[in-house]
């Protein structure tokens, strides 16, 4: 997965709501934005989150200025205005200047705390730590992201970076959860790809079995639309047929692969005899 | 050619051109190509068949009567239906001989008869068979059929012209058409709308043909097409617009576009016409007649050349704009014209039943990628209903393949739809099927691909889960059909991984779980019950879960357990506040699983049954809602007030408290007695009463008691056997001695017992582990002239003597047993017996050829023994007793330094627990246990010579056939010390074993994760237990007690 082109749509996958969990227990900056009750009530002025209580402080300016406490579980949602600084990280980022963006999305998250644009913010910076080689930071973000809209863990945009982020951590088990959350619930595409990485996983510790049943050959056997990952699957079926000495099935997916995807890289691997994976 | 110009045509033409052939539709439903059936005659069929397919032909044979009295000329009619009945059960011959007595096998009823039976064959999927009489139907009549038949002969020709289109023998449905045709001379005008529809649906076959055939061939189809074409376009009817779209087809496939197009857009306002007449009475009438509308080929072929312009100008690196214009439409004022993707949709969408709705699909789809690639962002909408329809008429083509048993046609069919419906409702309707395919065709791996990924992809989905648990189900059930009981588990196991939620998974788990509860595999259906009671407490099999899963417990000795499930059953009765009838029986069998837990928990058992006596000792008790209940409620009741009586007479602590609670049994036994003088429990407690009386030194009072016995009961074996009765009490309120000066007196031969008394005492002394007094019995009779005492006393004092580790005069009574009654039916127990002692003497012998031989004896006394066994299971009990004899000779040998027969003798019991593990059937529940006894006892002996990869592979085929076995942790620990093994060797591990805690290639698993668990199984966690791969949570008593909740049972517990 290209991360540029992934980091273009970010923000349509992690802005999606209020981030309902509190992590850390750091104080946000005063923002001038609405609370938006579930009541429907709103309430404008200067907004700060309180993690210690979990509640937002509001203070309306007026002839007196009026603070009133707002508890998280109240609140649908924050509507505040994108942070200065916010759409340039973003930009830096997609543009791989990740050392530019970084303390900017740092700062952002610390003074958006719980004010949408946190997330926003920690899904760059997601993209940015991974380009930095930082995995764990990554994964910290890919966390506070997905505590926020679950649905992300299995999102296009999100996905692949969260599992290359467990990948490059170690954390073999939890990305194991994660790919066969995404494998039964993603889009197709996504599934697609987390099939194939499961398939990995498999064929490095010498399953080759499961690597075809659960990645390789469920993906070219019945996710023939997701046609981007057609060539891999069936490139890594016909090694992993071949490590199970099932050569007839390797054959029938190396025809399928120069048939149907002659001018792919994976068809001109397997013309060249390199090794892939 | 030049075509003439039609300005107006025919709506009844259209109407009358409706026409529709349903291939294989029984009379009453199907329509006909010509003539029909009386509608009340119809409609009473209907009636009738619908009641046989309720499995009702008695009421269906009445309205079948009923049909022949008031319809006389539905007689065939009705022979054809109950012809079709016998011909669903197979009962080919029967239906044959039916025809063979038809008096003119030319006559309609006749024919109508053998087609019924073509029908019934091909159903069956014999084929060559439903041909053949069809065939011989063609050449019956080669020219014009008579008058008579002429309809039934049309609609006939017309049925099995589809049946080959199913069959996709094109050719041979081109000959029916030309049949068809040829039995409707021009000159029968009252047939000819049915003659043009004949030629229509000749001509789309032909242009069918065409396309796919090689030049010449297709020269020849194209030449009877214009033929065709030319014929039906003299008359302003449906078939004209379709000879327009025909003619054009042509243009096309000879590679005339221009031609082609301008052919359509001369007659287009009239095709368009004619296709929304057909709409408006589809809705009208319900019948599928756009099928009929010329505009779906139409609209194709302008979709087809639109594309192939399209590609041919992408391969010259032609104007973008114009390619777009072509794939998807000019924009102007903001809506689109019909470019290629629009053409092919509205045909895959609005006309699904035709034969190019197929192709449209895959078209469009082309189109579409097409498009995407060229940055273009596509949104296409079609309504659900529509979206069932299409989905459906694109499978169909596919599961009639699965149908015809055309399974790996049926594959390419099933794949190419799910291409394109990937994950609809219909999608997991089939792919089952698919896997069903791959089963079929031998692909394993592929089946298994298909039906996890039903599983897994499918489980979470709100609307389709059901769907696709039926489906995982119906995969499992396919492996069951075909006996493979190894793949059918795999599949269940998959079932209930992830689809907890089903409405199905509860039930199956209770079948599971009564299955192996009928073979005896208590542990492996207890592990199926408690899946029913930990996750479904709402459903309707909980309590049933609970009370089978205390059976399963009981039956395993595990009492503890069982006394925690009734515990948790009786609590769930008392929910909801009504009493219930189960509540008494429930509550009974807690007081005796209490009971066998020993006499620390007596004082549980007594309060449970005080309790009972409680509840029910009112006859108008809540308990009871019909007089069963109160019948069983009423046995309750005394057997309760008996077992409170003995449960009183065997508490014994503190000594000084011993004789009031004898006292008190004495009460409560007397009670029982007087409340139920006729009670099945009144000898036995009367019996019981004597001893207790005679233990309280109240001779007056146990004479009584012991004469009301013999008095009132005189031919129960209490009264018969007092004196046996008395000991047996003594031995069950623990004053042995007192019991053994009882049986001595009874064994001493004191005149009033007879050798059959004293055999049947010390038997059951024996069976309670009082080896010594029941020798004594044994030997007093041993001596007996009758057979059917001497016989089994040799036997039971071999037994005896054994178990007091007397070991050479028990191998003699055994002995002599075996040359006495060489076929006598205790052989096998004998030479099971001769073994055991053979082994512990041979232990003791140093000297190697006394050694030798006393091995060889009980070699001898098994090889006897497997002589006379017949039953599998016995003989699978005298194989594993081989391997352990030669298992415990090994040992001898090798305490006593023979290195070399040690050796041998190891070799020898591996072969023969390897012979039955590999050849013995395991799906035979005698047998079942043995094999894997032999996994357990060969493990150890392939270990210590080092064989490890056997112990890998034994362990791999051990988890397969003994899922959740007991001895799965035996399996992985083996396994787990052969990998580290062949690692430190630097071998290949193989794989396949689960739950060990080796990985095959070393990585960085290991590493705790965030959740604090290490990456691999069989490490402990952070609550101190071990994780599936390790040993099961033991607490010790005291903790597991308290950690089971609520009161410990027994502890505290005071009478």
């Amino acid at each position: 997965m290209n991360m540029q082109a992934s980091a273009r749509r970010i923000w349509k996958g992690v802005a999606c709501g209020l981030v309902l969990a509190a992590a850390a227990t750091a104080f946000g900056a005063d923002v001038e934005g609405v609370i938006v009750k579930k009541d429907s009530g709103r309430l404008a002025g200067a907004i700060r989150y309180l993690a210690s209580s979990k509640e937002y402080l509001v203070t309306s300016r007026g002839a007196r200025d009026v603070t009133l406490r707002v508890p998280l579980d109240q609140v649908a949602r924050v509507e505040v205005p994108p942070p200065p600084g916010l759409g340039e990280a973003a930009r830096a980022v997609r543009g791989g200047q990740y050392g530019a963006a970084v303390p900017v999305l740092e700062n952002i998250m610390k003074d958006y705390r719980m004010m949408q644009h946190d997330v926003t913010a920690a899904g760059y910076l997601a993209f940015a730590y991974m380009g930095m080689n930082q995995p764990e930071k990554a994964l910290e973000m890919c966390r506070r992201v997905i505590e926020g809209n679950p649905d992300a863990a299995v999102s296009a945009e999100m996905a692949p970076i969260y599992w290359q982020a467990l990948l490059k951590a170690g954390q073999d088990a939890t990305l194991r959860k994660a790919l066969d959350d995404a494998a039964a619930r993603g889009d197709r595409a996504t599934a697609a790809r987390a099939q194939l990485m499961r398939g990995d996983l498999e064929a490095k510790n010498g399953r080759h079995k499961e690597a075809l049943v659960d990645g390789y050959l469920r993906t070219a056997l019945l996710f023939r639309d997701v046609k981007e990952v057609q060539p891999e699957a069936l490139f890594k079926a016909a090694q992993s047929f071949d490590q199970l000495e099932q050569h007839p099935y390797a054959e029938r997916m190396r025809k399928e692969l120069l048939a149907k995807y002659p001018n792919d890289e994976y068809s001109r691997r397997l013309a060249s005899g390199t090794p892939g994976g | 050619m030049a075509v003439t110009r039609i300005s107006a045509w025919s709506r009844r033409a259209v109407a009358g051109a409706v026409l529709a052939a349903c291939a294989f539709a029984p009379p009453s439903s199907g329509k006909d190509l010509a003539g029909g059936v009386d509608p009340a005659v119809k409609l009473e069929i209907q009636y009738a068949e619908g009641l046989q397919k309720w499995g009702m032909p008695d009421y269906a044979q009445i309205v079948l009567d009923r049909l022949r009295a008031r319809h006389p000329e539905a007689e065939g009619l009705v022979k054809v239906i109950a012809v079709e009945g016998m011909l669903q059960l197979g009962r080919f011959d029967e239906v044959r001989a039916i025809i063979a007595r038809e008096p003119d096998q030319n006559s309609q009823g006749a024919w109508a008869l053998k087609l019924a039976l073509a029908d019934g064959y091909y159903a069956w999927g014999e084929y060559g068979k439903a041909r053949a009489i069809y065939d011989s139907l063609l050449e019956a009549f080669p020219k014009q059929p008579p008058a008579g038949l002429k309809d039934f002969f049309l609609n006939s020709v017309y049925k099995y012209a589809q049946m080959q289109l199913l069959l996709n023998d094109r050719k041979g449905a081109l000959n029916a058409y030309k049949r068809l045709e040829q039995a409707i001379p021009r000159e029968d005008e009252e047939r000819q709308h049915i003659r043009r529809q004949v030629q229509g649906e000749t001509g789309d076959l032909l242009v069918n043909m065409a396309e796919g055939a090689d030049p010449k061939d297709r020269a020849a189809y194209l030449k009877q097409v214009r033929d065709i074409a030319n014929q039906l376009m003299w008359v302003q009817d449906l078939w004209f617009g379709k000879s327009i779209v025909m003619l054009a087809h042509v243009e096309m496939i000879e590679g005339n576009l221009d031609k082609a197009q301008s052919l359509i857009d001369e007659f287009a306002s009239q095709l368009i016409q004619m296709d929304e007449t057909l709409r408006q009475q589809e809705a009208e009438t319900d019948e599928p007649l756009s099928k009929l509308s010329p505009m779906a080929e139409c609209r194709y072929m302008l979709g087809v050349m639109m594309q192939d312009k399209a590609e041919r100008l992408m391969a010259a690196n032609g104007p973008r704009e114009q390619i777009i214009t072509l794939l998807a439409g000019k924009l102007r004022g903001g809506a689109r014209s019909n470019g290629a993707l629009q053409h092919f949709y509205t045909v895959f969408a609005k006309y699904p039943e035709t034969s190019w709705a197929a192709d449209a699909g895959t078209r469009a789809e082309q189109v579409r990628q097409a498009l995407i690639k060229m940055g273009a962002e596509i949104k296409i909408t079609i309504d659900p209903e529509q979206m069932t329809r299409i989905q459906r008429m694109q499978f169909q083509g596919a599961r009639a393949l699965f149908n015809q048993q055309r399974f790996a046609e049926a594959v390419e069919g099933y794949l190419k739809v799910l291409g394109l419906f990937p994950e609809q409702e219909m999608s997991v309707k089939v792919l089952p099927e698919l896997a069903e395919c791959y089963i079929e065709t031998g692909e394993e791996i592929y089946a298994q691909t298909v039906t996890r990924y039903l599983a897994e992809r499918f489980a979470r989905h709100p609307a389709l889960m059901v769907d696709a648990g039926d489906g995982v189900v119906n995969v499992a059930e396919a492996y069951g059909v075909r006996k493979r009981p190894v793949e059918r588990e795999e599949a269940y196991d998959l079932f209930f991984a992830h689809f907890k939620d089903h409405p199905r998974t509860a039930g199956i788990l209770f079948r599971f779980g009564d299955k192996l509860s009928l073979q005896k595999d208590y542990a492996a259906a207890l592990k199926y019950y408690a899946q029913v009671a930990e996750n479904y407490p709402d459903s309707p099999l909980y309590l049933d879960a609970l009370s089978k899963m205390a059976y399963c417990q009981s039956e395993m000795g595990e009492h503890m357990a069982e006394v925690k499930t009734l515990d948790l059953y009786a609590k769930a009765l008392e929910k909801g506040g009504r009493p219930r009838p189960e509540a008494a029986a429930v509550k009974f069998r807690l007081a005796g699983a209490y009971r066998k837990l020993g006499p620390k928990y007596l004082p549980s058992a007594l309060n449970r049954y005080i309790e009972l006596v409680q509840m029910l000792s009112d006859p108008k008790n809540p308990y009871q809602a019909s007089a069963e209940d109160a019948e069983r409620n009423r046995t309750i009741l005394e057997a309760s007030m008996f077992q409170k009586g003995i449960c009183y007479s065997m508490l014994d602590a503190p000594p000084e408290k011993a004789p009031g609670y004898r006292a008190l049994a004495v009460r409560s036994l007397e009670e029982l007695v007087q409340a139920s003088p006729k009670s099945q429990f009144a000898p036995a407690a009367l019996s019981r009463i004597g001893t207790l009386y005679t233990v309280l030194e109240k001779p007056a009072e146990a004479q009584a008691a012991f004469r009301r016995l013999q008095q009132d009961h005189p031919d129960t074996p209490e009264a018969r056997n007092a004196d046996f009765m008395l000991g047996t009490i003594l031995l069950e309120m623990n004053m042995r001695q007192q019991a053994i000066t009882v049986f001595k007196r009874m064994f001493s031969g004191e005149g009033r017992f007879s050798e059959g008394q004293i055999l049947s005492a010390a038997t059951e002394l024996l069976k309670a582990g009082e080896n010594e007094i029941a020798l004594e019995g044994f030997q007093r009779i041993v001596g007996s002239r009758e057979r059917g005492v001497r016989e089994p006393a040799l036997l039971r004092k071999g037994k005896a003597l054994v178990a007091l580790k007397r070991f050479a005069e028990g191998l003699e009574a055994l002995e002599s047993l075996m040359s006495e009654f060489p076929q006598s039916g205790f052989t096998v127990e004998a030479s099971l017996r001769i073994s055991t002692a053979c082994s512990e003497l041979g232990r003791e012998e140093s000297d190697p050829a006394r050694r030798f031989a006393v091995y060889n004896r009980a070699v001898d006394a098994i090889n006897r023994a497997r002589r006379f066994a017949k039953e599998p299971g016995v003989r699978a009990r005298l194989d594993l007793e081989v391997g352990r004899l030669y298992a415990r000779k090994a040992e001898a040998e090798r305490k006593f330094g023979a290195k070399d027969k040690a050796e041998e003798a190891t070799d020898n019991a591996m072969a023969s627990y390897q012979s039955l593990m590999l050849l013995a059937d395991a799906t035979d529940p005698e047998v079942r246990p043995h094999i894997e006894d032999a996994y357990n006892e060969c493990w150890p002996l392939v270990i210590a010579r080092e064989r490890w990869e056997d112990v890998i592979h034994d362990a791999v085929s051990y988890q397969k056939m003994f899922r959740g076995g007991k001895y799965a942790l035996e399996a992985r620990k083996w396994a787990g010390q052969a990998q580290r093994a062949l690692l430190s060797a630097g071998k290949k591990v193989p794989g396949g074993v689960e739950g060990t805690d080796v990985t095959v290639a070393t990585d960085e698993a290991g590493k705790p994760d965030e959740a604090g668990k290490t990456a691999d199984a069989g490490k402990p966690d952070e609550a101190g237990k071990t994780n599936e791969a390790g040993a099961t949570n033991e607490l010790p008593p005291a903790e597991r007690a308290a950690a089971a909740g609520g009161a410990a049972p027994g502890e505290g517990d005071a009478p």
